[in-house]
């Protein structure tokens, strides 16, 4: 939301509305936008989270350094856009294990082993914010959040 | 239908500022017509801070004011604000100034773009925006 603030009180009604710009849908499907929309998708999903989880974003897996993900791409190939930004901001889920199919966050560690499971990583992003914000999830006993499989 | 404001003044530019001595007195910096990306490459291009001053007269009590930026060439709206509630006075010839800070706009590419005023679920006034 907007952050309002009356700048000048001498005047009869002013007003000043700070925000970020919403992008629309059709900006977000743009190719060109691509690495905009992934990091659009996760400020949506570690917002979802640290509402529901307030330490819960920082126990995902740190950003995967430049030299990590120049030797995945020297071992299994270029990598698409959407999932080098998405491997920048977490490099797979870490220890949480929030999401059950491991196919949609994987990790630079899964890449290697398995390259195939990121073929369609944005999609997998796309479908994980859905489900965040259609509030398919739980948290369990121990205050972690559990995202429903898909089909519950 | 709710009824519109009339917009007095609609200017994109860098920032201004209310003179302190003269009320409804506004000095305008950097007043822009359009953008020129020195980004490499151009597009597409992130701009920091879009702002818009709006100055508006014989609004009814009131409203939801929203900033939208159309694509002209395709029609498609690419960005916009939230709408945020703007309360008139019972003066109906009051001046209200609205301005808008509209943060981390998003330009996929270059060309003539409109970026428009909302009110109340209706457009009110546009601005030509071209982007070089």
């Amino acid at each position: 939301m907007g952050q309002r603030v009356i700048i000048n009180p001498n005047l009869r009604i002013t007003e000043e509305f700070v925000c970020e710009a919403i992008p629309s849908e059709e900006l977000l499907l743009m190719p060109i936008m691509a690495q905009y929309r992934v990091e659009y998708l996760w400020k949506g999903i570690e917002a979802i989270l640290r509402r529901e989880s307030p330490a819960f974003p920082s126990k995902l897996a740190p950003p995967a350094s430049n030299e990590v993900i120049a030797e995945l791409e020297k071992s299994i190939g270029p990598l698409p856009v959407e999932l080098k930004t998405s491997l920048k901001i977490h490099n797979g889920q870490g220890e949480t294990n929030w999401v059950p199919e491991l196919s949609l966050l994987p990790s630079s560690t899964e890449l290697m082993e398995k390259p195939e499971i990121g073929s369609n990583h944005a999609a997998g992003l796309h479908l994980i914010h859905q489900r965040l914000e259609a509030g398919q999830f739980r948290v369990d006993a121990w205050g972690n959040l559990v995202l429903d499989p898909i089909g519950v | 239908m709710a009824v519109a404001p009339i917009v007095r003044y609609m200017i994109l530019c860098d920032d201004w500022e209310a003179d302190a001595d003269h009320e409804q007195r506004f000095t305008i910096h950097g007043l822009m017509t359009g953008i020129r990306s020195v980004d490499d490459p151009p597009y597409p291009l992130l701009y920091e801070e879009l702002r818009i001053l709006l100055l508006l007269t014989e609004g009814y009590e009131a409203g939801d004011a929203q900033i939208i930026c159309v694509h002209e060439e395709t029609d498609i709206r690419m960005f916009g604000s939230p709408k945020h509630r703007v309360v008139f006075s019972a003066d109906p010839v009051a001046i209200v100034s609205v301005a808008f800070r509209i943060k981390d706009c998003r330009f996929p590419q270059s060309g003539l773009y409109s970026v428009q005023f909302w009110y109340d679920g209706q457009m009110v006034a546009e601005c030509p925006l071209r982007l070089r």
